[in-house]
């Protein structure tokens, strides 16, 4: 009796054990399913098509005589949902499930079908919009909500050759002017009451000088302010003079990135590296202070390197012009050179503080003990990020215990290791990048494309511009003379200036709040996935994406289709596509009539063209005729930033709801 | 119809090659050309040879196996390895007994001299023709000592030179920051001493310049505490990309 009453009391703490295990949900991670219904109807009429098929994550239905499907348990994710139907035009788009949904969605009766082709262009920058709101924006006694734009929004030295924009004072009369117009044969193209004042925008003749008309308008008395219709620009976008020669930055997705977030100088990113050019122009406002910037070169090569001893408090590179000038003054300009300061470049970070520690000498070579005490400085000062663009000789790619054991001391302090794969053409990445702890980087060239010179392999993580001899990678450059220091910029390659792309990315991410401990998953999610479906030796991850790593989501393909445009109003008149690996779409799906063909990325997936997605479209329509082909349909797709305040209504898209 | 023999008569063989005529020109002259081992050699510093690179026809006459024929004015006849060329100035066209080719640009006539590409040059000859980039013979290492004979306790001073013979400014490029590397060999030529095995490099690309008819000294400081009593062989390597030098090896003793 005995026995079996313990056999009793282990049932029963058995049973409660797993009752409370079993209501919190905290203990055990909980697959969630969900259920997706809805009605398949006629575009013309509304009627229900009985017989469409609806499919998503592997599950099918048909639909009844009412139009009516239901697909139950589908597990939380990302799929493609479809829907055919014979005599119809098929439709697909992705949708994210997490929770229970009713997707309704009228089809297109096939008639007659035309079938376009083409490649889009993907664009990682605004297309210039000049609008009469922006520019009227500009005017520095609007309202409260006008001063913000004003805030993100600059004039560049470009304007409009044939328009001029004048301001009147308070109450005067526009009328009486008229003769002044007349006399420029000056057309108003439009206008805007603006409280009291009065802007007109004037279309002005070709054989008018635009300079001597504001100047006219100027001396009136009745003029407030008259100047050209500048262009505009984003602040988001650097206005250093030479950013138009940073492709890397564009191909890095930062312009869109940079509209989320440009970095802050609480984060310490340490350029481990030949030092660096402290008073820099465009470098000196993003330094850490002086007693953070260090030189470790030829010092004491006994002891623990984690009893580092400075060998003197100035990191300043030596490196002649002969030698090549200043690799860490490179890394350091595209990791966090100072943006719009009128001056050269921006870098990936607008501010950051970047800790130069010199440890390669002025032939850039140094040794592993120089470089092992450095990362425990960095470590121990604070720096959130190091960058190392530097590695063995091929011959000599062997893992080291001093190595792994600094690496491992960064790992344990929450420190992010960024370092170059090499530029061997090995079929294996270099140490110290090859280590789990380090995120190894190769380089891709302009057309995103491997180099040639980048190291690959099983242990690569992510690439990022590297740059090659004939479009290399722009930067604050300067070289050593004689106890003096040249300042400049210039041109260099390598998977050396591969690995501060990732390091400056690394830097806005946690600048923008994401935790160390996840920004190695943050970017690799993120990536643009190159080279074979998913992570592969040629491209690690893929190509980094400073706007979808911000977002917090890998950008999907863009898609293509047919549409009629009215105003802000975009219906959809084919099939939807989505663009492929080579970004070209064949749309065999196109209904009759004369449509754009459009281009559109919904990043922010609210079945919306707004701020934030991609959008392009063909600059007039295509005439689509009865089977009728067209080739070579190219469309080029911008970011829409957020100052350009567009907002497009899509129809003909699945109406999505929860249930 | 062009018969071999039948227009020797009447065509006159090109026997100039007039250099100062490239210098109304912009045209680009080779460095070297060999054609079936036989080296023509233009008395002007080379650049790099492309494919629409032209070269003074009237050169090859000091080749075996060819002939060459002017017909008329504009027309020139070669016959090589008993194959026929006939083409005009300012035609892409090449008539042959293997029928019509077209090549990348028109010979060009200049001074009365004729101008061909080494497209052309490529069609005729074949695999017989070979470019001959002489960089590399131009390039010229060389490594010293501060001694020959040391203690263990001293140390060894390398100066690499690397001579530029050339009459022109060449360029030594490296993947990395490294330029060199060093060796300590001993008798049985296994490596001893790597300098490079510890070190680490920038990975950026970098590139020397050699003035024409110049050098370059570089200086390495190894230390031998770790040698033996022994003979020894100090070889150096330079790592360019671009260029292949020869390792050089020096001899020394430790006492």
């Amino acid at each position: 009796m005995k026995k079996y009453k313990t056999y009793y009391i282990a049932i029963i703490i058995i049973i409660l054990i797993t009752l409370i295990t079993g209501c919190s949900s905290n203990n055990i991670s909980e697959t969630k399913y969900y259920n997706i219904l809805g009605t398949i109807t006629t575009e013309e009429l509304g009627k229900p098509i009985e017989g469409s098929k609806v499919s998503i994550a592997g599950k099918t239905d048909i639909t009844d005589s009412n139009g009516n499907y239901s697909i139950n348990e589908i597990r939380s994710g990302t799929y493609s949902w479809q829907v055919t139907s014979d005599d119809y035009i098929d439709y697909s788009f992705d949708l994210t499930v997490n929770d229970d949904l009713q997707i309704d969605k009228t089809l297109t009766l096939i008639t007659k079908t035309a079938k376009i082709s083409g490649t889009v262009n993907i664009y990682n920058s605004s297309k210039n919009i000049i609008t009469q709101n922006n520019q009227l924006q500009s005017d520095q006694t609007s309202t409260n909500n006008s001063i913000n734009s004003i805030q993100k929004i600059k004039l560049d030295k470009s304007y409009k050759k044939d328009e001029i924009i004048v301001k009147y004072k308070e109450n005067t009369q526009t009328q009486p002017l008229n003769i002044i117009e007349k006399n420029n044969s000056l057309q108003k193209i439009n206008s805007i009451n603006n409280r009291k004042n009065n802007i007109v925008k004037y279309k002005v003749p070709d054989h008018k000088n635009i300079k001597d008309l504001i100047r006219k308008y100027n001396e009136m008395p009745e003029v407030k302010w008259a100047e050209p219709n500048y262009i505009l620009h984003s602040l988001a976008i650097p206005t250093d003079p030479e950013y138009g020669r940073q492709w890397n930055l564009i191909k890095s997705n930062l312009e869109a990135g940079w509209d989320i977030q440009q970095g802050k100088n609480k984060v310490i990113v340490a350029v481990i590296d030949t030092g660096i050019i402290l008073d820099h122009p465009d470098l000196e406002n993003n330094l850490v202070n002086d007693r953070l910037a260090v030189d470790f070169l030829d010092g004491n090569l006994t002891g623990e390197p984690s009893d580092y001893q400075i060998t003197d408090s100035d990191p300043t590179d030596e490196t002649t012009q002969l030698n090549g000038g200043s690799h860490g003054t490179h890394v350091s300009g595209i990791i966090g050179a100072e943006a719009n300061n009128t001056r050269g470049i921006s870098g990936v970070n607008w501010q950051v503080k970047i800790m130069p520690i010199r440890v390669l000498d002025a032939s850039g070579y140094g040794n592993n003990f120089d470089i092992a005490e450095a990362v425990y400085f960095a470590v121990d000062n604070g720096a959130q990020i190091i960058n190392l663009s530097l590695g063995r000789t091929s011959t000599y790619n062997t893992e080291s215990e001093l190595e792994k054991d600094y690496l491992d001391y960064a790992n344990q302090h929450n420190v992010i290791v960024i370092a170059a794969a090499g530029n061997n053409s090995e079929r294996q990445v270099m140490y110290p990048a090859k280590y789990d702890y380090s995120i190894a980087v190769g380089a891709v060239d302009i057309n995103n494309n491997i180099t040639n010179y980048s190291n690959t392999g099983s242990n690569l993580d992510l690439v990022a511009p590297g740059g090659t001899s004939g479009n290399g990678i722009y930067s604050t450059w300067g070289y050593y003379n004689s106890g003096s220091t040249y300042k400049g910029y210039a041109n260099m390659a390598g998977t050396s200036m591969a690995a501060p792309h990732v390091s400056g990315l690394a830097a806005l991410l946690i600048a923008n709040g994401v935790s160390p401990l996840n920004v190695r998953e943050r970017l690799t999610s993120t990536s643009i996935d190159l080279g074979d479906y998913g992570k592969d030796n040629e491209y690690g991850y893929g190509l980094i994406d400073a706007y979808g790593a911000l977002l917090n989501k890998r950008l999907k393909k863009p898609y293509v289709f047919a549409a009629e445009i009215i105003d802000e109003n975009i219906t959809i008149k084919s099939e939807l596509v989505k663009i492929g690996t080579d970004n070209t779409y064949n749309l065999n799906e196109v209904v009759p009539g004369e449509f754009h063909i459009v281009a559109w990325r919904d990043v922010n997936q609210n079945n919306r063209i707004d701020s934030g997605d991609y959008y392009g479209k063909t600059n007039s329509t295509i005439n689509i005729d009865k089977d009728s082909t067209f080739s070579n349909i190219n469309i080029d797709l911008y970011y829409l930033p957020v100052e350009q305040n567009i907002d497009y209504t899509v129809s003909g898209l699945a109406q999505i709801s929860k249930q | 119809m062009i018969k071999g023999s039948g227009v020797m008569k009447d065509y006159k063989l090109i026997i100039f090659l007039i250099i100062a005529v490239l210098a109304f020109s912009n045209i680009i002259l080779a460095e070297s050309l060999k054609i079936n081992e036989q080296s023509i050699n233009f008395n002007i510093e080379p650049e790099k040879i492309e494919q629409d690179s032209y070269l003074p026809i009237e050169q090859l006459k000091e080749l075996n196996d060819i002939s060459l024929y002017k017909i008329e004015d504009k027309k020139v006849l070669i016959i090589y390895k008993s194959n026929y060329f006939a083409f005009a100035i300012d035609s892409k066209l090449i008539n042959t007994n293997q029928g019509n080719k077209e090549i990348c640009c028109s010979p060009i006539k200049i001074n009365n001299h004729i101008l061909v590409p080494i497209d052309l040059l490529e069609l005729i000859f074949g695999s017989d023709l070979v470019i001959d980039n002489d960089n590399n013979n131009n390039i010229e290492l060389n490594i010293d000592l501060n001694q020959v004979q040391f203690n263990n306790q001293e140390k060894l001073n390398v100066k690499i030179i690397i001579h530029n013979n050339s009459e022109k400014e060449m360029s030594l490029q490296f993947n990395t920051s490294q330029v060199y590397n060093i060796f300590i060999k001993n008798k049985q030529n296994e490596v001893i001493y790597n300098w490079a095995q510890n070190k680490m490099f920038t990975q950026a690309f970098t590139t020397k310049i050699i003035d024409a008819k110049s050098k370059i000294e570089l200086q390495e400081e190894i230390n031998i505490t770790n040698l033996k009593i022994g003979t020894y062989y100090l070889e150096v390597q330079i790592v360019a990309n671009n260029i292949d030098i020869e390792n050089e090896k020096l001899k020394f003793e430790v006492l």
